[in-house]
């Protein structure tokens, strides 16, 4: 049996699969303690059945540490010239910036030297027991200075945790480090939850492998969570669609799903939701039952950062939206009123009592990205690179206990950068494997392998 | 006339609308600097036509030319375009009296606006791409015979120099080898011309166009009216609404010393059935539906989200993800013969690529 749970701040709500049936649906009010809430969970589901895999959405209640302050290290080849010119994104996580001069070009060559003298004269009051991020120019192609930078730290500050900007993929160097940073700020919370949810786990399902629904409608192994809690932040809109989908027996084309206070959309291709790249961010402060803009800005900016995360990409509806498209496959209404999708002119296919997201988690299937740029010469060179990306992204699956016959390369591209290198490409592959389908033999479990944050989520 | 910070909004807006390629990011962030320059500080920023300048007021056109690393990447720190408008000054003994986009489109054609407020310099309201074309050589100042040089440089690094180069191809391959070099870009200050002998050879009006554009899509209309309005005031035409099925880099051969390999990406109208494809090099080149030509360079092509009919760039290109193909003409001067073999489709390596007539 697979288990979903949607992890809210009130309420714990569980979407059980088995094989031949239809889903099940619990909710559970917490009262007091967090961890014995899902442990009883656990206990009362287990009865059941044996669970096989559960599949957390964990985006209702990760939070960033509210007393967090992250010092911002940017490698680059100069520093604003005055304010007008610098980034004036004000996070929610308060952050330091300090410039070292460093940096790489397209093609992975020293742009200029790193500066380490000025590493070392960072006041250690700066450095000793702060979070820290190092974000450097061209380090998606050559992270060679982040990775010199992380290693002076380490010797000479000893700092709470390094974060390299690298480890997350876009062609913007703001967008990296933003993403450093909320990862950052995220960290303690998931380290306590993943924790909080291994020890339920071990009570009432220690046979259970246990994963994280991620932003883009897949998962992750849990042991991923404490290392990149970013790629969970916002998983509640997929793991929805995701659900309401799965009800609704729709694979490809597009789902609509109405609340009482809102209606939103996603389309779908091969049973996964289809994604954006790059993602505007809402998150929650703790103690703060609002979700507030992690951007403040101080005056109207046009676009604040981005997280550099794959997303499901979850609109919501507009009349331009549904003018002119095809007409949605289903129409999922969550609750009782449907007033908000009359407005727009649909019509309910579907009726659900319980919010889908929890049901989305149970059919997430596992998922891994190889997004990163490399140096080609010719079309042999392409295809190479390509090939390696997929036989790459199918064996991180399998070592994760996946069957490979039932690994699907799902996207698998190749692009030019506009007025780039033309000997840059990038390469982005996606493979995923339904866990409703994995059936894992003891000597298939995945080994404890050391933990270490790399250049996606699975490194 | 002043530009108020509605206009600077409305003009980033009308930039990437004709110009959607290039990552939005440092089309925001050049607008995010102009807005705090003129919020924090007495200085204004001035839109001048050539009636307002003397006929022998030296003119210079500035812009980013790139080929590496993105400005998003390697973000420009603030003083590259002041450095390059003294070197060039120093290299000719004259003070320079107003500045030119190289572009009207994208981040370049809110460069002149902040250079304006660092500088005092004003800029004058044309362009001589009236769009953005892959290389610095197609343009109307090209076609006129003027020459690039000398023009001046200067990298992210800090390094810079004067080139002193009279043909504009010959500029266009030593600017894009020091782009690279430098890391991805150069800021370039170019054409040192006279008011009198630049003002014939420049496409007018072209940046209040972009505000007049911008204006339309940051309006509270709907996005059917919005369609209508630009229909009516700038020629444009909504092609289709389609879902992209397949992406593929590499696609066919390309003109060497251009950035950037071709791109080819494969849509499907859900409604109507039609397969729909774009050809991509730099810019959106060409536009085919089941196989007919639609729009080709030099036709500007751009796509718009489907939810708001903002302006989508190409990493909207994903799979799954619906957009609204638009189309609208370019100034008049491309579709003359000297302006097609200068950057119409077969410069592209599109041959023979011809427009269905309607």
């Amino acid at each position: 049996m697979n288990v979903g749970l949607c992890l809210g701040p009130q309420t714990i709500t569980a979407a059980c699969m088995r094989v031949g049936s239809p889903p099940t649906f619990s909710v559970l009010n917490i009262a007091g303690d967090y961890s014995r809430a899902l442990a009883s969970m656990l206990k009362k589901l287990s009865r059941v059945n044996a669970i096989d895999n559960i599949i957390l959405d964990v985006s209702g209640i990760l939070q960033q540490s509210p007393r967090l302050a992250v010092t911002s290290i940017r490698i680059a080849p100069r520093k604003p010239l005055d304010h007008h010119n610098e980034r004036r994104e004000e996070y929610l996580v308060p952050n330091t910036v300090i410039y070292v001069c460093g940096g790489h070009n397209s093609l992975g060559g020293e742009l200029v030297q790193l500066d380490e003298s000025a590493v070392r004269n960072i006041p250690q009051g700066s450095l000793s027991r702060k979070h820290v991020t190092v974000s450097a120019v061209g380090a998606l192609i050559n992270p060679e200075h982040e990775q010199r930078v992380e290693q002076l730290l380490w010797d000479i500050a000893g700092p709470a945790s390094v974060v390299l900007a690298s480890s997350f993929t876009s062609t913007s160097f703001r967008d990296r480090e933003y993403t450093a940073i909320v990862n950052t700020g995220l960290l303690e919370a998931a380290d306590q939850l993943s924790s909080d949810i291994s020890d339920a786990a071990r009570l009432h399902a220690s046979e259970a492998r246990l994963f994280f629904a991620t932003n883009d409608g897949g998962c992750l192994p849990l042991r991923r969570l404490p290392l990149v809690p970013v790629f969970g932040l916002q998983s509640r809109e997929a793991t929805t669609l995701g659900g309401a989908a799965h009800l609704a027996g729709v694979t490809d084309g597009r789902v609509v799903v109405g609340f009482d206070d809102k209606v939103c959309l996603a389309d779908f291709a091969d049973a996964l939701p289809v994604v954006r790249e790059r993602w505007k961010s809402k998150v929650r402060l703790a103690d703060s039952t609002d979700a507030l803009p992690l951007v403040r800005e101080r005056w109207r900016s046009f676009e604040g950062p981005h997280l550099a995360t794959s997303h499901a990409n979850v609109l919501p509806v507009t009349a331009s939206l549904l003018s002119g498209s095809p007409a949605p496959r289903a129409v999922v209404q969550v609750g009782i009123t449907s007033a908000r999708l009359e407005q727009f002119g649909l019509s309910v296919t579907h009726y659900v009592d319980h919010d889908p997201a929890a049901l989305g988690a149970a059919t997430a299937p596992l998922s891994y990205w190889y997004d990163q740029y490399v140096t080609v010469r010719n079309a042999r060179d392409i295809e190479k690179a390509l090939a390696d990306a997929q036989r790459l992204a199918t064996a991180r699956l399998v070592a994760s206990g996946t069957n490979p016959s039932i690994v699907r390369v799902s996207d698998s591209r190749v692009m030019g950068s506009t007025y780039g290198e033309s000997q840059v490409v990038r390469i982005r592959v996606r493979a995923t494997a339904p866990l409703a389908e994995i059936r894992l033999e003891p000597q298939l479990r995945a080994p404890n392998l050391p933990e270490k944050a790399g250049v996606n989520p699975w490194n | 006339m002043e530009l108020t910070l509605e206009d600077v909004e409305n003009l980033a807006t009308g930039a990437l609308f004709v110009s959607c390629s290039v990552d939005h990011e440092s089309c925001f962030n050049f607008h995010d600097r102009i807005l705090s320059m003129l919020t924090s500080t007495d200085k204004v920023a001035r839109l001048v036509n050539f009636e307002d300048m003397d006929p022998d007021d030296l003119v210079v056109v500035i812009g980013f030319v790139n080929k590496g690393l993105p400005l998003t990447e390697l973000v420009p720190v603030g003083d590259e375009f002041t450095t390059g408008i003294s070197l060039l000054e120093q290299e000719l003994g004259t003070r320079i009296s107003a500045v030119v986009p190289l572009a009207a489109g994208n981040v370049n054609a809110l460069v002149p606006v902040l250079v304006g407020l660092q500088t005092g310099l004003p800029t004058i309201d044309s362009d001589p791409m009236g769009r953005v074309f892959p290389l610095l050589s197609q343009s109307t100042l090209n076609l006129a015979g003027l020459s690039p040089g000398p023009f001046a440089v200067v990298g992210a690094t800090g390094d810079s120099g004067v080139i002193r180069v009279t043909d504009s191809l010959r500029a266009d391959h030593i600017i894009r080898a020091m782009a690279a070099e430098f890391g991805g870009w150069v800021a370039t200050v170019s054409y040192p011309t006279s008011a009198a002998r630049i003002q014939d050879a420049l496409i007018h009006g072209t940046l209040s166009q972009l505000i007049r554009i911008g204006k339309i899509l940051n309006s509270q209309m709907s996005t059917t009216d919005k369609y209508s309005s630009l229909s009516r005031q700038f020629g444009v035409r909504r092609l289709t609404r389609a879902c992209v099925v397949d992406v593929e880099g590499l696609s066919r051969p390309f003109p060497r010393n251009q950035p950037d390999h071709p791109t080819s990406a494969t849509l499907v109208d859900n409604v109507q059935g039609h397969i729909v494809r774009l050809e991509i090099q730099n810019e959106i080149l060409l536009v085919m539906i089941d196989g007919a030509v639609e729009a080709v360079v030099p036709d500007i092509v751009t796509i718009l989200r489907t939810e708001d009919a903002g302006v989508a760039s190409l990493e909207d290109l994903w799979i799954g993800n619906e957009v609204d193909i638009l189309t609208m003409p370019a100034a008049a001067l491309w579709y003359t013969p000297e302006g097609l073999r200068l950057a119409g489709p077969d410069s592209h390596r599109l041959h023979g690529a011809r427009r269905r007539k309607r």
